[in-house]
């Protein structure tokens, strides 16, 4: 009887340490990688499923076979590397704790977009744009959307200062795209992180189905060794 | 830390911790009988959900591993509890691997089993439950020190790139020594005082 008493006890024991993985901001052991494309290069951060990020971790980064870059995670667990252009490969990042944990996280070269090839000539739609036309892509915290809409004739010099003075020379398209990729990026990083931390989140329904099914195994196993005698 | 992820270990540790995980289920499955089933699924379903749960420690994040307390409650059941578990976790969560299955498992239960083995009867026979309890302290946290010292051991075995650095596995497992350790010694202390028999395994005579 006071078997069936202590199995009863264990039997509560499990649950209360469900809700402790549910309820408090510790949670489930492993490490994930997080990496987006920032502009010409990656940009992530390691973290522990369930909280935690992994400082001082070994990180490299790879195009198919050939190395990057390597280096150490900051306090934050964080990371950060340029990729040479054109990307041929996916961009693989392992991040290594050296005490056993290894994480991956794998971006594909459809996700480098307009950047994977080389910068392509001056589209021939533009109206022959000077100097500042050349430079690397403005900001993107310019109105964006506002540009391709200017009367293109008046090329007005001097670099792109937004505002609301009508004469903009209109950005060639590849600046467009660009600008547009830019922007997009930054929408999309925080709903990518998003997925990614609910992605490797801990499921109240997994964790009832791991300790039922356990216990269902052992229902089998007892009726395995009842039936034998 | 225990749950080492596939693609990291060469076939040779890999086929070598399968077979010796499998030969301690074998042997395990032999002996279980059925007092000693419910005992083992519901340790098993403690580590399940325990060994879930993560705290972040220094620069790392370690778990508890509850592997010093079921070998002394389990005897060589500590297996196939911990193969269960760490099988449904890699199903459910991702964690650690199916081909790391067999190393995982013995990193984690071979320590427990052995501690089981060597301050198992020396606790259960302890003149007062401190005693008892001073000793599964031991016991839990020896098993951690042992646990990283397999995990170490098998990375570096596969002479991977991710042979772990002896001041990151010091400062990852000596307060998980620690935390183990006091574990394992309430729990154990609790038992010896209201159910000593919980820490006798059940188990079938040897060929029955």
């Amino acid at each position: 009887m006071r078997r069936v008493a202590i199995l009863l006890a264990l039997l509560l024991v499990s649950p209360a340490l469900v809700s402790l993985a549910l309820v408090s901001p510790v949670a489930a052991h492993s490490l994930r990688v997080f990496a987006r494309v920032e502009g010409a290069g990656v940009a992530g951060y390691g973290f522990f499923v369930g909280g935690g990020r992994p400082h001082g971790a070994l990180w490299r980064a790879r195009m198919g076979e050939t190395v990057l870059a390597t280096g150490e995670t900051d306090a934050e667990g964080a990371f950060a590397f340029a990729v040479p252009r054109p990307v041929t490969d996916a961009v693989t990042v392992t991040l290594d704790t050296r005490e056993g944990h290894v994480a991956t996280a794998t971006l594909a070269a459809a996700r480098f977009g307009a950047h994977a090839a080389p910068a392509a000539p001056t589209a021939p739609a533009a109206s022959a744009a000077s100097a500042p036309a050349a430079a690397p892509p403005p900001a993107p915290d310019i109105a964006a959307p506002t540009a391709p809409t200017a009367p293109a004739a008046s090329a007005a010099n001097g670099p792109i200062s937004g505002a609301a003075a009508p004469p903009i020379p209109s950005p060639s398209a590849p600046e467009v795209a660009a600008l547009v990729e830019a922007a997009v990026a930054r929408e999309v990083a925080p709903l990518l992180e998003r997925i990614e931390a609910m992605d490797a989140r801990l499921r109240f329904a997994d964790i009832l189905s791991g300790v039922f099914l356990i216990l269902g195994l052992a229902g089998m196993g007892l009726w395995a060794t009842g039936r034998r005698r | 830390m225990a749950h080492i992820p596939d693609g990291v270990l060469s076939a040779p540790v890999l086929v070598g911790g399968g077979v010796l995980a499998a030969l301690g289920v074998g042997w395990a499955l032999r002996r279980i009988d059925d007092r000693a089933i419910p005992r083992t699924a519901i340790l098993s379903a403690v580590f399940f959900a325990g060994s879930l749960v993560a705290v972040p420690v220094g620069p790392s994040s370690v778990h508890l591993l509850f592997s010093g307390v079921m070998g002394v409650m389990l005897g060589v059941g500590i297996v196939p509890a911990v193969l269960v578990a760490l099988l449904l976790q890699a199903m459910l969560f991702g964690f650690g691997g199916l081909t790391t299955l067999g190393v995982n498992t013995l990193d984690i239960a071979g320590p427990g089993l052995v501690a089981g083995l060597l301050f198992g009867p020396a606790i259960r026979h302890a003149a007062s439950a401190a005693r008892a309890s001073l000793l599964a302290g031991i016991a839990g946290a020896l098993v951690a020190l042992g646990t990283g010292g397999m995990v170490a051991a098998a990375l570096w075995l596969s002479a991977s790139d991710y042979v772990p650095l002896a001041r990151v596995l010091a400062a990852t497992y000596l307060p998980l020594a620690f935390a183990e350790g006091m574990i394992a010694a309430v729990i154990v202390g609790f038992l010896r005082k209201v159910q000593p028999e919980a820490l006798e395994p059940r188990l079938a005579p040897r060929g029955a």
